[in-house]
């Protein structure tokens, strides 16, 4: 996970970096919210949980490492291009195993998605070898902003996201394909009746899903490192970003993502012992924290609260 | 010739604990369509529940049946948060509890030593024997419970909520009745395991371990027992075959081990892909006059 180093030594200080840890969240927000849209959007056209989405995310991470080291590319077109290929991956991973499974109970395709999500992990595993491995780009200095540490990267990676949401948003909302994929989310079966080629945008919700995947995982890989078994950490905190947000709405997506990020980040800076020293009321204990081994647990305890109280997460409907 | 018999008798008992844990999973996603990605779960408590209450000097025999109660608690919690989610939304969530439980287990070190993990010392009499008689019970008891009253109704529950509720059946009863069942059976694999590999630690309980069952219950056909028992057969032979090939093949065990992943990814996809009712599928019975 991303930013765990940044935060630690905060643990043990008496007062909260507050800039820090809100910083520390929205790059999270940022990295989760960018893979969580992808598999939202194949959610809402295809109406199965894709499993094997996180790991295209960890596949065009390692892609572009391939252009960027192995071929010495320059890192920003070592992005772009593998970006693109991941689209046409995903075109092909639907031509090849989800399209056969298209009048299928919903269980089918996911169970299928789990295999390929573990032939995925392992490929990587068998090809790259289970170590960890780096982007080659120049190391500078953090910067310091409103008392916060922040890399180059950090920055770079909140401007690609915010730019990759806004072009996201306004294709949704004022091209003819994003138009086309609003009426095949809602109902499939007018939106063919309208003439509108559900076959194409499929395979187009295919091409943005894999590549806004493949955005994110590079994204994470730049922030930290990357290794065969990113995937596996990524899973399920997509999966809950996407859950909060609501399976299929898109906007609910980014809401869960910042859920996700600050319950996260604030959940080990936080000093719990306001709450055992009756809020402020005794002084039994000094201080209490969560350790950061359970920044994952924070996650899954956000998902069961938010799926309590809210069994369709919380957006209104299952749409885009 | 002596040891190639032990082995054997190893490979046996392995397959049954598996074939348990296996058998488990289909009665929750085959029989009652409730998609369980925390199956492991079973197979963490119960080992664990099995070292510690060792540790603890109690009887062998009874710190099983401990396991498989504690095991059933589990799966009561696992289903009472099934009451009104859909089957995506409860997969990811028997996911992320299973997960919770291996990180308390990976960070709590009063509890069970950490990541360390626990041995165990004791051995049980006739272990081999046991395995294989549970094994065989568990096929024998599933065999009648699918064919029961009971395995009617929650076969109705996996097509669907609306009638069984139209019949009067209470549905959130039916399903924690077989997340109960699941986990005791569960339970009981778990606690056989941390006898037969004397050792329990969360990397045991890694999330991988369920996608393996899972594959066993996807190949050999969902909601058919025997199926389960073929499909666990396979998928270890598999195993154990693959693990001879590097001295045959000359590959790096790393890369082999995760080559074997990626055959049986891509074999839960096939079968997904030409046949997703696996190799036995499930008999369907008509009642047509």
């Amino acid at each position: 996970m991303p930013a765990v180093i940044a935060l630690s030594p905060l643990g043990h200080n008496k007062t909260m970096n507050v800039a820090q840890v809100i910083f520390n969240s929205v790059i999270t927000a940022a990295e989760l919210g960018i893979i969580a849209i992808g598999l939202t959007l194949t959610f809402s056209i295809l109406k199965f949980a894709n499993f094997a989405h996180v790991e295209t995310a960890v596949l065009g991470a390692y892609v572009a490492y391939v252009f960027n080291t192995t071929l010495d590319w320059n890192f920003t077109i070592a992005i772009i291009v593998a970006v693109l290929i991941m689209g046409f991956v995903g075109i092909v991973i639907d031509r090849g195993v989800f399209r056969i499974m298209r009048n299928k109970p919903d269980v089918t395709p996911m169970i299928a998605s789990l295999g390929l999500a573990i032939a995925i992990r392992h490929g990587i595993q068998a090809i790259w070898g289970p170590q960890h491995v780096r982007f080659d780009f120049e190391i500078h200095q953090g910067l310091k902003l409103f008392g916060a540490f922040i890399t180059r990267p950090q920055i770079g990676i909140i401007v690609i996201v915010v730019i990759a949401m806004i072009a996201f948003h306004v294709m949704l909302k004022f091209t003819r394909i994003g138009k086309a994929m609003r009426a095949t989310a809602t109902n499939p079966e007018l939106a063919q009746a309208c003439s509108i080629d559900t076959e194409k945008v499929v395979r187009f919700v295919w091409f943005i899903g894999t590549g806004f995947a493949a955005l994110g995982g590079i994204l994470f890989a730049w922030d930290t490192q990357l290794d065969p078994y990113l995937g596996f950490n990524l899973v399920i905190p997509v999966f809950c970003v996407v859950l909060i947000g609501g399976i299929g709405s898109v906007y609910g997506a980014i809401v869960g993502a910042l859920i996700v990020g600050f319950a996260q980040n604030l959940g080990v800076a936080l000093d719990f012992s306001f709450v055992l020293n009756g809020f402020g009321l005794f002084d039994f204990v000094d201080q209490v924290r969560l350790p950061v081994a359970y920044k994952p647990a924070i996650i899954y305890a956000a998902v069961i609260l938010v799926l309590m109280f809210r069994p369709h997460g919380l957006a209104k409907r299952e749409m885009l | 010739m002596e040891q190639l018999l032990g082995f054997f008798l190893y490979l046996i008992t392995v397959t049954c604990i598996f074939a348990m844990l296996a058998m488990s999973l289909d009665l929750q996603v085959g029989s009652c369509g409730l998609v369980n990605f925390g199956q492991v779960v079973f197979l963490c408590v119960g080992a664990y529940t099995t070292a510690i209450a060792l540790d603890k000097g109690i009887n062998p025999f009874l710190s099983v049946v401990l396991a498989m109660f504690v095991c059933t608690l589990v799966g009561l919690v696992l289903s009472l948060t099934v009451r009104n989610l859909s089957g995506t939304y409860w997969g990811i969530l028997s996911l992320s509890l299973a997960e919770v439980v291996r990180l308390v287990m990976l960070n709590e070190r009063w509890i069970a030593d950490g990541a360390n993990g626990l041995s165990v010392i004791t051995t049980l009499p006739y272990f081999n024997v046991i395995v294989i008689g549970c094994t065989i019970f568990v096929y024998g008891l599933l065999r009648i419970l699918v064919g029961s009253p009971f395995g009617r109704v929650i076969r109705m529950i996996r097509e669907g909520d609306r009638l069984p509720q139209a019949l009067g059946k209470n549905v959130l009863v039916f399903k924690m009745e077989t997340m109960a069942i699941g986990g005791a059976i569960g339970g009981l694999a778990g606690a056989l395991y941390a006898f037969l590999n004397s050792y329990i630690s969360p990397d045991d309980c890694l999330p991988i371990e369920t996608f393996i069952i899972w594959a066993m219950v996807i190949l050999g056909g969902r909601g058919n027992v025997t199926g389960i028992i073929l499909g666990t057969v396979i998928i270890q032979i598999l195993f154990v075959g693959s693990r001879f090939l590097p001295n045959i093949v000359g590959i790096e065990p790393d890369t082999l081990s995760a080559l074997r992943m990626v055959l049986i990814g891509a074999l839960i996809m096939l079968v997904m892909m030409f046949r997703p009712e696996g190799a036995l599928p499930e008999r369907k019975r008509s009642y047509s006059i």
